[in-house]
């Protein structure tokens, strides 16, 4: 049984943060504050693990873990005890299992999509045109089909194709999503051993080895990687790259310009190389430097190492120095 | 029965029709506009569905919750119904384009009355021939109805603009009144009108009242060891579907879970679909499940609490022996159940989540709060806040009279059954031992055995794999 509060446990950092700072990132709330922290705390690998996660939910479990001392807190932030990083060495089965979800597989919106295409290649098997599909989603709908038709006339070629996906798996993993299925006389068992949690790792699991197989059926059928990086911000970041400022970007897409700052941030923590001399002349950055080696981590210590210079110049050099600090682990 | 009719019935896997059907079916091939009154489980689809396989163009149907368009969706795609669509608010902007452009080639749209006043909805289907025009729960159109939609009041307009197609309005629940104001309201001429009894003499009307919770409780497990056979257990809320399925998961002969929209989707389907194939047999659930499911075998369904509405009782209760075959349902309840429904429907929402909504109507608009639901609708039809505030204050009035006759039927000296069939305007059976009371041994000997079906135990993927790709060899 996975455990909320295990995983916020896992999740949460030696350092003090906002305990919404991690509700937003694992319920893959997009913004640049958001994602930030995200980087900040080494989070980003766990966007959108728990999108359902309500915030009630959420601040319930961070209270039970004050409650157990496994997090202490200061002002509005929460960071863990020795006691709750002891429970974390304990935890590192969980850990590993966590290790798999990767918010770049596109998760979500490949579980609808391979569950009914199952259902599709089993009603097939038994030459069944006529059955209850399990999605009545239209776009999920037109998808699979689309897949099947350029699918249907190796049918007996693309299961064999998922059973060797299969047997590449863990055994257990294997099983608890054949579980899941529907198809031709089974609809599933085990459902008391179900979660939305579970299932998702599972699945991730099955991406990876998936993405293994680049000229399979089931490959077509996940589409690849995404970009988390919303289009908007791509374009903006796109148009940044080929030498438009700041300002030439406001008028240009007739947007304000929190916006456009929102969307370069957003583009520098999701890994584009956006050069920080565009911010920053070299003395202003080798000032940063000097005060972020002497421990100077927040914006209003580095402001205070550099007066005069705007939010989004001291971002940018945050957000330089957390990925190279997280590139380098 | 006409030999297109039935050749159409045999399509969709039925031999004969059920009472009603013949007489709506004809009624609209005939070119009528048609009232139908029938009761839960009894085959509304059909009345629809064979007609719209036979007249050219799209047959239009409205429908107010989008979990029963999706069900009804599926059902007719597994039917082979033809290609059949769903337009509703989950649609993104580039698939509700894609969709009005092709909207001709479809041949059954279902459709919910707020998206039908859209502009881009009703031009595209101007341009596409509309043949019939569905209205799936027609009783939301009463005004002082428990069940009102504020745009069902638009839907005579619309079916004008549409080039005034045929109407087939359907409900299980229209005492006369509200059958005057459904045919006024979508402008039918010379309607045809069929109402057949709501009544389900086969099912036994038992109402039970306790002193205690902790008693309703105890009454659930030992009417759970008596009957044999599929169980729905409607309950107050998520968290006593999760408490009661906890509490008999070991029920000796009943395999057992839960089910409320705090599932999540996947879960959700498994468990119905286990439900309906017999892997599961015993649900613990609230009013979010059961629209669509078609589950002959229910043996008991238990109603926990005091509902708002007799039109909720009668829907939950529906759902039980649809094999034609002796069922028992039972609304069992304590004393403070009482109070807990009286404070429900007194209760107002706060003029500031009203606001809220209004500020942010895309992001309720899938809810499945009834409350919420209601004051979305009325952000659709045009309503501004201070109109919303003044409608829902005016319900109070509505809410008090509906729980009114929940009271009444409750209370009932004479037959529970006949109070039923006075709040519903229609005829049921005389009154017998076999009718309605306090559930009794006597009755709960006459219910069939269920079924012994074989069942196989899948263990391990490749077992599964063998299964469900067929390749035993």
């Amino acid at each position: 049984m996975i455990s909320l509060d295990d995983i916020l446990l896992l999740l949460l950092d030696d350092q003090p943060q906002r305990p919404l700072g991690l509700w937003g990132v694992i319920t893959g709330r997009k913004t640049a504050s958001i994602m930030f922290a995200g980087l900040q705390h080494q989070q980003l690998h766990y966007f959108g693990l728990l999108a359902g996660l309500s915030k009630p939910d959420y601040l319930a479990a961070v209270q039970r873990l004050l409650t157990a001392k496994l997090l202490q807190q200061t002002d509005e932030q929460v960071w863990r005890t020795a006691t709750g990083r002891a429970r974390c060495a304990q935890l590192h089965g969980m850990a590993a299992t966590l290790a798999s979800y990767d918010p770049e597989l596109n998760v979500q919106q490949f579980a609808p999509r391979f569950f009914l295409a199952v259902q599709v290649l089993s009603e097939a098997s038994y030459q069944q045109r006529q059955y209850v599909p399990l999605s009545a989603d239209w776009q999920v709908q037109q998808y699979v089909r689309r897949w099947y038709h350029g699918t249907r006339a190796e049918l007996a070629d693309t299961v064999q194709e998922l059973t060797v996906i299969f047997s590449q798996l863990h055994p257990a993993t294997a099983d608890y999503l054949a579980m899941l299925m529907i198809g031709h006389e089974y609809v599933g068992s085990g459902a008391d051993q179900d979660s939305p949690l579970r299932r998702e790792l599972a699945l991730c699991d099955l991406l990876h080895t998936i993405e293994s197989r680049p000229a399979s059926a089931w490959q077509r059928l996940w589409g690849g990687r995404i970009s988390l990086l919303p289009p908007a911000a791509a374009q903006t970041s796109a148009e940044f790259l080929r030498g438009a400022s700041v300002q030439e970007l406001v008028a240009r897409k007739h947007r304000r310009i929190s916006t456009i700052t929102e969307h370069l941030q957003l583009a520098a923590i999701m890994g584009q190389q956006l050069p920080l001399d565009r911010f920053l002349s070299v003395q202003q950055q080798a000032v940063l430097a000097t005060a972020w080696a002497g421990g100077q981590r927040t914006y209003q210590e580095l402001l205070a190492a550099l007066p005069g210079v705007e939010f989004l110049q001291v971002r940018m050099f945050q957000i330089m120095m957390y990925r190279r600090q997280n590139n380098a682990r | 029965m006409r030999a297109e009719v039935a050749e159409q019935l045999h399509k969709f896997g039925y031999q004969n029709l059920r009472p009603g059907q013949d007489e709506i079916i004809t009624a609209v091939l005939a070119g009528r506009d048609v009232l139908g009154i029938l009761p839960t489980g009894s085959g509304k689809t059909l009345c629809y569905q064979i007609p719209g396989m036979l007249l050219p163009g799209i047959t239009l149907v409205v429908e107010p919750l989008l979990a029963l368009m999706r069900e009804q969706v599926l059902r007719m795609q597994a039917s082979g119904a033809g290609r059949v669509v769903a337009l509703n608010s989950s649609l993104d902007k580039a698939d509700m384009r894609a969709i009005l452009a092709t909207l001709a080639t479809y041949k059954f749209v279902f459709i919910s009355p707020e998206l039908l006043s859209r502009p881009d909805v009703l031009s595209a289907l101007t341009r596409s021939p509309v043949s019939l025009m569905v209205v799936d729960e027609a009783h939301c159109i009463y005004q002082w109805g428990p069940d009102f939609r504020p745009a069902y009041l638009r839907l005579g307009d619309l079916r004008v603009q549409l080039g005034s197609c045929r109407v087939l309005a359907l409900t299980a629940t229209a005492p006369i009144s509200v059958r005057e104001v459904i045919g006024r309201q979508l402008r039918m001429q010379n309607a045809y009108v069929y109402a057949a009894s709501v009544d389900r003499p086969e099912l036994f009307l038992g109402v039970e009242e306790y002193p205690q919770d902790g008693q309703v409780t105890d009454r659930v497990g030992a009417l759970l060891t008596q009957v044999h056979g599929p169980a729905i257990i409607y309950c107050r809320s998520k968290h006593q579907t999760e408490e009661l399925a906890a509490r008999f998961a070991h029920l000796a002969g009943r395999k057992c879970n839960f089910y409320h929209a705090g599932v999540d989707e996947h879960s959700r389907m498994l468990r119905e679909r286990q439900f309906i194939n017999g892997g599961l047999d015993t649900l613990f659930a609230t009013s979010a499940f059961g629209m669509g499911v078609d589950k002959p075998d229910v043996r008991m369904v238990l109603y926990l609490g005091v509902p708002a509405t007799l039109e909720d009782y009668q829907q939950a209760i529906g759902r039980a022996g649809r094999d034609g075959q002796p069922a028992v349902t039972a609304l069992i309840y304590s004393e403070r159940d009482v109070s807990r429904t009286a404070q429900f429907i007194s209760a107002l929402p706060a003029p500031s989540l009203v606001n809220a909504i209004y500020r942010d109507a895309a992001g309720y608009a899938n809810s499945d709060d009834a409350q919420i639901q209601l004051i979305v609708a009325y952000h659709q039809a045009h309503f501004t806040p201070a109109a919303v505030n003044a409608a829902l204050s005016e319900r109070l009035t509505v809410r008090s009279k509906s729980f009114m006759a929940v009271l009444d039927f409750l209370r009932a000296a004479d037959c529970h059954r006949a109070a039923l069939m006075r709040h519903f305007d229609s005829e049921g059976m005389a009154h017998t031992d076999a009718c309605c009371g306090h559930v009794t041994d006597a009755f709960l000997a006459t219910l069939p055995e269920p079924l012994r079906r074989s069942r196989r135990d899948f263990t391990g993927w490749q077992v599964i794999f063998k299964q469900i790709f067929n390749t035993q060899a």
